[in-house]
């Protein structure tokens, strides 16, 4: 308990303190006038009157810290402002997270589980098919980046072959099988690079780990080949197993930005670079926020696991570099 | 001991000398040596004939990338465009050619500014340690506690999207990386004796750091920056796929496959040649550094 508050006081807050004056500088920073952008060009020139009094609603006449304090004020309160397109900028999120995390869910499933597998099998039947379809497997993802082998796939699978759709997403709650068959490919597209990783990682240490005294005392006194990798050798195995799979979260997490263009997916990152593209600054910085704030969380979680792993680095405090 | 012999006056240059012929010695060693190794031949000869199509092809062939061409629309493969041709009837080989040189220029020299950048500030940190070091190093952290794209996507936010912006994104992604190369390895090195041997001949930090322990910290360097520039490309790609380095009519990998991405069905062709392009680049890039780091690691060739 005292290393998870060490933890939040000495990481997870200072980080996010200065993300968030980060991405509330870099927006000040923007070259144009931010009375124009909130009015839109359309609108052309406006009087000095008119154009005094939006700064003054906007906040632009306080000095910067205050319009900071402000805005943070209203982003703990979950109130990010509206954006130009009128609509409150909380509506856009919550309109785009579910597709996110669908799609994040079902790669993180897919990829974690097809890992260990893959990884494992390769490790057991080491110089076998199986070793040479993982490393296969692992050639092709860490060679070829997510988007690319997502739009391989398309063009193999939904093109080629007409077996998935090319586009779109359905919510799993309207019609499952379709919203699973949309799934399918951008979820092996980001799952896909996410096994190969953890597939090597657990053959590398299930392979270490059977060189071990005491599974040669497991081995010796009788147990079966499947009860020695199962109860002694899968456990310590997975350490740095968990590690990668941290890594990989975050991984996930800035794939689904660009995977979800790929597929014209409509989550986060589709709203983000929609933002991006039409000069939205209000939703740029909650987008830009939320995804720090969830990278963030995400990595300290990971590393609780990996404390409750294990208890070496809770007795010997934190670990200074990662 | 400041006022020094012309003996160690003459020395010294000659001895720089000597270190810098081992050094290119030592570097086509170790290229003849990549060049054994079958996956190495075949990492070098497909960036080799990358490099020719970005920079020589273009030069033979006198298509002009952003002229619509008298083909028809998103044309399939034929004699006159070997890649077939875009939604405005322009040659994609054309294209192609050009938008991987300008993908390689901009992101190899993104790379080269960063790591530049980064290792100054790893030096820096690592040779004047202290409230220094720790500061230097707090920063390092905390760009490495952002996702990089979305980094790259505030700062090209703030500087307008184009290629420009790009580069300047995939410099700072690569800053914190060889900042903390960099930095461990003048910690690891500025403890050794010959430091203390320099000091005492009355040689300068600086040039102590920069003659004498840097050469020390550059073998780590070798293995990573392939992967730097790997990560970058596949960043510089995937930022331009988004439309983030637009800068209409001229090309880059990226771009292509994102004008191909709304013709997937009816011309696929369209955006399989940057795709298969990037897929080669990426892939000798990572077999050259797995060849890097077997050679410098024998427990690991020996494992493999």
């Amino acid at each position: 308990m005292a290393y998870v508050l060490r933890r939040l006081i000495t990481q997870l807050i200072p980080v996010l303190f200065v993300a968030s004056i980060l991405i509330f500088v870099s927006v000040r920073l923007i070259p144009g006038d931010p009375v124009a952008a909130a009015i839109g060009d359309a609108m052309g020139g406006v009087d000095a009157e008119t154009y005094d009094r939006l700064r003054e609603e906007l906040g632009l006449t306080r000095p910067i810290y205050e319009q900071y304090w402000i805005w943070i004020g209203d982003v703990l309160t979950l109130d990010f402002g509206d954006s130009l397109t009128g609509l409150p900028v909380t509506e856009i999120l919550w309109n785009a997270i579910p597709a996110s995390v669908e799609l994040a869910g079902v790669a993180i499933i897919l990829g974690f589980t097809l890992g260990l597998l893959l990884g494992i099998a390769a490790a057991v039947n080491r110089g076998g098919p199986l070793d040479w379809f993982a490393a296969g497997w692992t050639g092709w993802n860490i060679g070829v980046p997510s988007f690319i082998a997502g739009l391989v796939y398309l063009i193999v699978f939904a093109v080629w072959f007409d077996l998935f759709p090319v586009s779109g997403r359905v919510p799993l709650t309207e019609d499952p099988i379709e919203a699973l068959k949309h799934l399918a490919l951008p979820g092996l597209a980001l799952g896909g690079i996410v096994a190969a990783n953890i597939s090597r990682f657990t053959r590398q240490s299930l392979l270490d780990t059977m060189t071990e005294d005491y599974i040669r005392t497991a081995r010796a006194k009788g147990l079966t080949s499947t009860a020695v990798i199962a109860r002694h050798a899968l456990r310590p195995s997975m350490i740095p197993v968990v590690t990668i799979m941290g890594l990989e979260l975050a991984s996930i997490l800035s794939g689904t930005l660009v995977i979800e263009t790929v597929f014209t997916w409509p989550g986060l990152g589709r709203a983000l670079i929609n933002a991006v593209n039409n000069r939205d600054y209000t939703v740029i910085q909650a987008t830009t926020l939320l995804l720090v704030f969830v990278f963030v969380v995400v990595n300290l979680l990971v590393d609780l696991a990996y404390v409750g792993l294990d208890p070496r680095i809770r007795i010997g405090g934190g670990s200074e570099s990662r | 001991m400041s006022s020094a012999t012309p003996a160690g006056q003459v020395e010294a240059p000659q001895l720089g000398d000597v270190e810098r012929y081992r050094f290119l010695r030592s570097a086509w060693t170790e290229f003849r040596a990549i060049m054994r190794e079958p996956r190495g031949a075949l990492a070098v000869s497909v960036l080799l004939l990358l490099l020719f199509f970005a920079f020589i092809f273009p030069l033979l062939d006198p298509t002009d990338p952003n002229r619509p061409g008298d083909g028809p629309k998103n044309g399939d493969i034929s004699w006159d465009n070997p890649m077939g041709t875009d939604h405005l009837s322009r040659d994609l080989l054309a294209r192609n050619s050009i938008g991987l040189g300008r993908t390689i220029k901009h992101g190899f020299a993104a790379v080269l500014v960063g790591w530049l950048v980064g290792i100054v500030i790893g030096y820096t940190a690592g040779w004047k340690g202290g409230a220094t070091d720790t500061l230097i190093m707090r920063g390092v952290d905390v760009l490495l506690a952002f996702p990089g794209i979305i980094f790259a996507i505030l700062l090209i936010t703030i500087l307008g999207s184009g290629i420009f912006s790009v580069a300047v994104a995939i410099a700072f992604f690569n800053i914190p990386g060889s900042a903390r190369l960099a930095r461990a390895g003048v910690l690891r090195e500025r403890e050794r004796d010959y430091v203390l041997a320099g000091r005492c001949l009355g040689l300068s930090g600086a040039r102590i750091l920069l003659r004498h322990v840097a050469p020390n910290t550059f073998g780590a360097f070798t293995v990573q920056v392939p992967l730097a520039i790997v990560a970058s490309v596949l960043i510089m790609a995937a930022l331009n796929f988004l439309g983030l380095g637009a800068e209409l009519p001229d090309p880059t990998l990226g771009a292509i496959m994102q004008e191909g991405r709304p013709f997937m069905r009816d011309a696929p062709h369209f955006v399989i040649g940057p795709v298969v392009i990037l897929a080669l680049m990426l892939t000798s890039l990572n077999f050259l550094s797995d060849v890097l780091t077997e050679r410098l690691d024998p427990v690991r060739r020996r494992r493999v």
